[in-house]
């Protein structure tokens, strides 16, 4: 039993720690809270350049990483200081799944930066379930026409290519293709969301494709694990953003006098964020349980691992939408009216924390997913 | 015991659902029900629709233009406006500066300021609160010094609601610095107008704009814009705070919000099912629902209490937590009814379509409009357990007073 990290992992996150520390300042939110992309261009470039992509791929992949613990910490980091870069959607949801379908020359443009490719695949009345898709492709003379609506893409307008999920013709099974951004039939009606990011609705309507598009007829292992992936790094990133708010709340008790003395002095007050501390402590055990068991089934590719893998992301994604809901109340609560103003950082964290339990599966849905599983240990 | 209106209330009821159904403009319900922002000019409007019935200062005094309704009948009222999507009756001149004026204003001042808050011509904002007076009220450090006739006012006031559109600001201001603090209090009416004020917007987690921050530099008021006696502020303010804490609870509003979420929950999809047939989703909804109904039964107990002449004491303390407990959990549940939806960004689109008529697949933009609806509520209703004197404080005030701690 270990739980120090490797040297390896250490390094990451004292490095990006600092990247990020001395990048996120006030002026680039805001820039990027005025940006076309959602993100600052120049720290996404950076990242790219210094190699931070290649903590998401294992060494079989090209990375240096790709294990639950690269994921755990970069996300960590990502959510100390709220940053918007698009390691989840183009990362793990592009050049991550990439490598899974073995999308080698994808993998290389992307990883110097050539390219941005994501996911489309919810889509409105699938809410969080990843099998309800009726997109349809229907096979043609030369390959395939796509119909269908994908919705909630993250960063869909900076890609290049999408990979999207559609059924082909009666089958059940969810194929992938990838397409183009800019092809006849497909448009992307692109919002903002309340962090600054961008987000689209992809609606598909008749789209012609050639054979070669389909990447994968039976893509439903692959996207299983790339969601238990995804709910990692999701929770991961909510549990740095908890630890800056509960940070951020601690210091402003301290420094806050009211009735002639700091409000920290308050045994109502030490308890609440004593509270805060304990819930998290509870919350970085479990990210460290999913990200190991995530490891040992990288590893082993053994179906009963992935299984317990699974288990043990939807126990943390659920403990993170819990956890991330009490520490953002109680932060805004505990700071009084100034938590409740756009200027103060501590709206950032708040915002990804709540906005994350929204991506992937709510807490509600992630316990409904351990009780099936609790329920299928059973029989 | 009975818990059934009697026939006279029954019978004024239906007088209140009549007026509202002739008075209430389409225009102001829509925007109510849709959960869209409301500008001066909607409140406005409907104040003076009141007015013109005699219904919009129901708990002043007859004689200054209030009626002479029970406190059964102000409630039942206020829930009838909340069931037909009325706008909310802006409080800080009708409900808190006026009191304060009938009960220790002068003739002249109540000659001069009730009628003009009554036919709209001042809005008013409340500065009570300062950057390091906020729980600790007693501890605010604008000051005011009396010379030649005339108070001069230096200082900072912030978190003034709906200051951008307020002509007037009744402050608390200090007068003395002698013996405790709330002894050196005075509360005093200034002109927004005069020479030295300056209002900055303060923009909220949600991207809203409502509160703001107010600068006095050398602000001249005169002597005559004091209420009652200088350094005795603190006590009006504690008369004011009793009747902002008046229908606190917000059980109409939440009554009216849980219905439009269990109609949202049978209409959002979540795979081959709807939401409202999610166990753990259903659960939560029914339970809001079962406080809701106990903390409408608490909430007509303390009416009849008033009705027979007492004066709430923890009891509202008691309604404040619950109400804005209730209240958050509603909009919490209603942004997690969201789903992928609800990380959208506000103010990027107006709802145009009644949930009840729509069917929420059909167009894009329906989810958007809900889910960054929901999510701004969300955020910004945080405020509840924060004003009005926030949740723990009213916790302090239960231990003192019931407990006798
Ligand atoms: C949206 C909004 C609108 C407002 N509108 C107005 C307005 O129109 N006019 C106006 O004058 N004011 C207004 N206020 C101010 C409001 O009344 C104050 O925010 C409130 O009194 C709390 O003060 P504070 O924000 O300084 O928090 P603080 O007093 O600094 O308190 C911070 C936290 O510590 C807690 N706390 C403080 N003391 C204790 C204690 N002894 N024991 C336990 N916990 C404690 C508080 O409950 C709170 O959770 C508004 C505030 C908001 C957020």
């Amino acid at each position: 039993m270990e739980f120090n990290y490797s040297d390896e992992h250490r390094m990451l996150g004292e490095t990006l720690n600092r990247f990020f520390a001395e990048k996120y300042t006030s002026q680039l939110r805001e820039s990027i809270e005025n940006s076309a992309q959602g993100y600052n261009l120049d720290v996404w470039n950076e990242l790219c350049e210094l190699g931070m992509l290649g903590a998401l791929l294992t060494e079989q992949q090209g990375g240096f990483g790709g294990m639950g613990e690269d994921i755990n910490i970069l996300f960590q980091e990502l959510g100390k200081v709220a940053a918007n870069e698009p390691l989840l959607s183009a990362g793990i949801l592009g050049l991550r799944l990439a490598a899974e379908l073995k999308q080698e020359s994808l993998v290389d443009e992307i990883m110097q930066g050539d390219k941005q490719i994501t996911l489309a695949h919810f889509e409105p009345e699938s809410r969080y379930e990843i099998d309800v898709i009726k997109s349809q492709a229907t096979p043609t003379e030369k390959g395939f026409r796509i119909n269908g609506k994908k919705s909630m893409v993250y960063g869909a307008e900076n890609c290049d290519q999408f990979f999207i999920s559609a059924k082909i013709g009666d089958s059940k099974k969810i194929a992938i293709f990838l397409i183009k951004k800019i092809v006849k039939g497909l448009t992307l009606s692109t919002r903002k969301l309340n962090d600054g990011k961008i987000v689209s609705d992809v609606l598909m309507s008749n789209i012609e494709v050639s054979s070669s598009s389909l990447i994968l007829d039976d893509a439903f292992d692959i996207l299983q694990k790339l969601f238990s992936l995804a709910c990692l790094a999701l929770s991961a990133e909510a549990l740095g953003a908890m630890k800056s708010s509960k940070n951020l709340t601690v210091e402003y008790m301290k420094e806050r006098k009211q009735f002639s003395r700091p409000l920290s002095a308050f045994q109502v007050i030490q308890h609440r964020c004593v509270e805060m501390v304990i819930e998290i402590e509870q919350l970085d055990a479990s990210l460290i349980q999913a990200a190991n068991d995530i490891s040992f089934a990288i590893h082993s590719n053994q179906n009963d691992d992935w299984k317990q893998a699974f288990i043990s992301t939807a126990s943390a994604k659920y403990l993170s939408g819990v956890t991330g809901k009490l520490i953002s109340e109680e932060s805004v609560q505990l700071h009084g009216g100034i938590g409740m103003t756009w200027e103060y950082p501590l709206g950032h964290f708040v915002k990804r924390i709540i906005m994350n339990n929204h991506q992937f599966g709510d807490s509600d849905y992630h316990l409904k997913q351990h009780i099936k599983m609790l329920k299928a240990e059973l029989v | 015991m009975d818990l059934q209106y009697n026939q006279d209330e029954l019978t004024f009821q239906q007088e209140v659902r009549l007026f509202l159904k002739n008075n209430l403009p389409e225009n102001l319900s829509q925007k109510v029900k849709l959960g869209l922002e409301l500008e001066k000019s909607d409140f406005d409007q409907w104040h003076t629709i009141l007015n013109t019935q005699g219904w919009l200062a129901s708990h002043w005094p007859e004689k200054y233009g209030g009626t002479n309704w029970s406190s059964i009948e102000r409630h039942i009222f206020e829930e009838e406006c909340c069931f037909a999507f009325a706008p909310r009756i802006i409080p800080f001149g009708i409900s808190m500066l006026a009191p304060v004026v009938i009960a220790f204003g002068t003739e002249q001042q109540k000659q001069h300021f009730l009628p003009r808050i009554l036919n709209g011509e001042d809005w008013w904002c409340q500065g009570f609160s300062e950057p390091g007076a906020g729980s600790d009220l007693a501890s605010l450090k604008t000051k005011a010094v009396l010379e030649n006739g005339e108070y001069i006012v230096n200082g900072q006031k912030t978190w003034t609601t709906l200051g951008q559109y307020a002509n007037w600001i009744f402050c608390l201001v200090r007068t003395s610095s002698d013996g405790k603090p709330q002894t050196g209090i005075s509360f005093l009416l200034i002109d927004l107008s005069s020479p030295g004020i300056e209002m900055k917007p303060i923009k909220l987690l949600d991207g809203s704009y409502e509160v703001n921050e107010v600068f006095f530099q050398d602000v001249r008021v005169p002597v005559g814009n004091i209420i009652g006696e200088e350094n005795k502020g603190w006590d009006y303010a504690k008369y004011l705070l009793t009747y902002e804490r008046t229908n606190i609870a917000g059980v109409g509003a939440s009554f009216v919000a849980l219905k439009q979420l269990k109609v949202l929950a049978s209409k959002i999809k979540q795979g081959n099912s709807y939401l409202i047939d999610e166990y753990s989703f259903a659960s939560k909804l029914a339970d809001i629902e079962i406080r809701l109904t106990a903390m409408k039964v608490m909430n007509l107990k303390v009416l009849s209490l008033v009705q027979s002449g007492k004066a709430p004491g923890v009891e509202s303390s008691i309604l404040k937590i619950k109400g804005t407990e209730i209240q958050q959990q509603i909009n919490d549940l209603t942004r997690q009814a969201m789903g992928p939806y609800a990380p959208t960004s506000i103010s990027e689109f107006n709802n145009d379509f009644v949930l009840e008529q729509s069917n929420l697949y059909d167009d894009d933009n329906s989810l958007f409009q809900l889910g960054s609806k929901a999510s701004s509520k969300y955020l910004n209703n945080r405020k509840l357990s924060i004003f009005g004197g926030s949740n723990e404080i009213q916790k302090t005030i239960i231990a003192k007073q019931l407990l006798n701690f």
